[in-house]
């Protein structure tokens, strides 16, 4: 047997195994390695509520970020008052 | 989820596992009705408090504060979501409906914690962030994991993740717990009781179909009402507390005396009522009852509002200038 006969037979063996039984989908099998030729194509309620979902993950963060800004300065404020700089 | 391949051994999974969920779905998670009353209650203490804050540092311990229950209202619903799934009542949460899955409710409930903790800290004091760290580790673990599925004493002992908030806004301002801390933190922790025996009492079938030693399932609907009249004459009596201590003046004490004498009645109408014996309603609602529960639904809607008006006159007197002291008592 040729080596590239051994390549094909290992594929197919690949191709044709039983994958491990997992509630997820495809992707993460693939992940681990193991080719099983599935992809997920979203549908356009999951875009969407994707879209949703990351915008108000970013808006949350910018939100934090600013917050712990205002805090600082507010802080900065406190303490240059107490020592009498300003 | 349907398969949509055409090409033999290349398979395109429509959907797959990937969540529909909305942003709306992960609010509802962090309870805003609990939350919008966890606010309330914080704002009392915060302005209460013998120290002036800032005022943009107090929102955003009051944000922090909100941030923090809601993520352990998260934690509570993740791990909850089996018994939620089986009442009426909470069967339409987002995990039981399939909207949100288990893992994402605990992410947003630690992630959440962690980040209002901080803020907390960062805002105000470290005690104040510490208080609000414990009382979400008190209700996400003691109260959720513990207390709720093995004892009917479980809301008398994890009310006190409940009371925490007032505490918490007093702590924040003064950097400090008082006597005046303490009190707050009783006046809810007594509410608790009657609050939560009173909608057990006409959702009971709920509560013994889920599994969860309530007082009207654990001890049945007669020593509930008991229980319910004699916390609520404690209540109404220790409600009286901050008068004493100077905290409340005129407007609070008629507040205490008049929402009191009010929660007395309706307890005692409890007392005499069948309430807790006829079983659920068949409707999940919150306030769908029986002919029979009529009185347990009105103390529990009442005893909202009482706490409302309670904290509501503690904020008009200290936040609004309208404190005017109680002759012959109090500083």
């Amino acid at each position: 047997m040729s080596k590239q006969d051994e390549i094909d037979e290992l594929a197919e063996e690949v191709r044709t195994a039983t994958p491990p039984e997992r509630k997820d989908s495809g992707l993460f099998l693939a992940r681990e390695g193991v080719p099983t030729g599935e992809s997920v194509v979203l549908t356009p309620e999951q875009i969407a509520a994707r879209k949703r979902r990351n915008i108000a993950i970013a808006l949350s963060l910018l939100g934090f970020c600013a917050l712990v800004f205002i805090v600082t300065l507010i802080k900065i404020g406190q303490n240059l008052t107490g020592t009498g700089a300003v | 989820m349907a398969d949509t391949s055409t090409n033999p051994g290349v398979h395109r999974i429509e959907g797959g596992a990937v969540s529909t969920a909305s942003p709306r779905d992960f609010f509802d998670l962090m309870k805003p009705r609990v939350m919008t009353l966890v606010v309330f209650t914080a704002c009392a203490g915060l302005v209460a408090a013998p120290v002036d804050m800032d005022p943009v540092l107090a929102v955003i311990a009051i944000l922090s504060l909100a941030v923090g229950a809601g993520a352990a209202g998260a934690l509570n619903m993740a791990y909850d979501s089996d018994i939620d799934a089986i009442m009426q009542r909470t069967r339409k949460r987002p995990i039981p409906r399939g909207a949100v899955r288990k893992a994402e409710a605990y992410g947003l409930g630690i992630i959440a914690s962690i980040l209002s903790v901080l803020m907390m800290a960062l805002a105000s004091n470290y005690l104040a962030a510490g208080l609000l760290a414990f009382s979400i580790f008190f209700y996400s673990v003691v109260y959720s994991m513990y207390l709720k599925r093995s004892t009917p004493q479980n809301i008398v002992i994890g009310g006190a993740a409940g009371a925490f908030p007032p505490m918490i806004g007093w702590v924040a301002a003064t950097g400090h717990i008082s006597i005046d801390a303490i009190i707050l933190f009783m006046i809810i922790f007594l509410w608790t009781p009657p609050h939560s025996w009173a909608l057990a009492l006409y959702k009971c079938g709920d509560y013994a179909a889920a599994g969860i030693p309530m007082m009207p399932v654990a001890r049945g609907p007669k020593s509930t009402r008991l229980q319910i009249l004699l916390y609520s004459i404690v209540l109404v009596i220790f409600a009286g507390a901050p008068v004493l201590t100077g905290l409340g003046g005129l407007a609070y004490a008629a507040t205490s005396l008049g929402g009191g004498a009010l929660f007395l009645l309706l307890a005692w109408r409890i007392f005499n009522s069948r309430a807790g014996e006829a079983g659920s309603a068949e409707e999940g609602a919150l306030y769908a009852v029986r002919a029979g529960d009529k009185a347990a639904r009105d103390l529990f809607a009442y005893s909202i509002g009482y706490l409302t008006v309670l904290f509501a006159a503690l904020i008009i007197e200290h936040g609004f200038g309208a404190y005017i002291a109680v002759p012959g008592v109090g500083g």
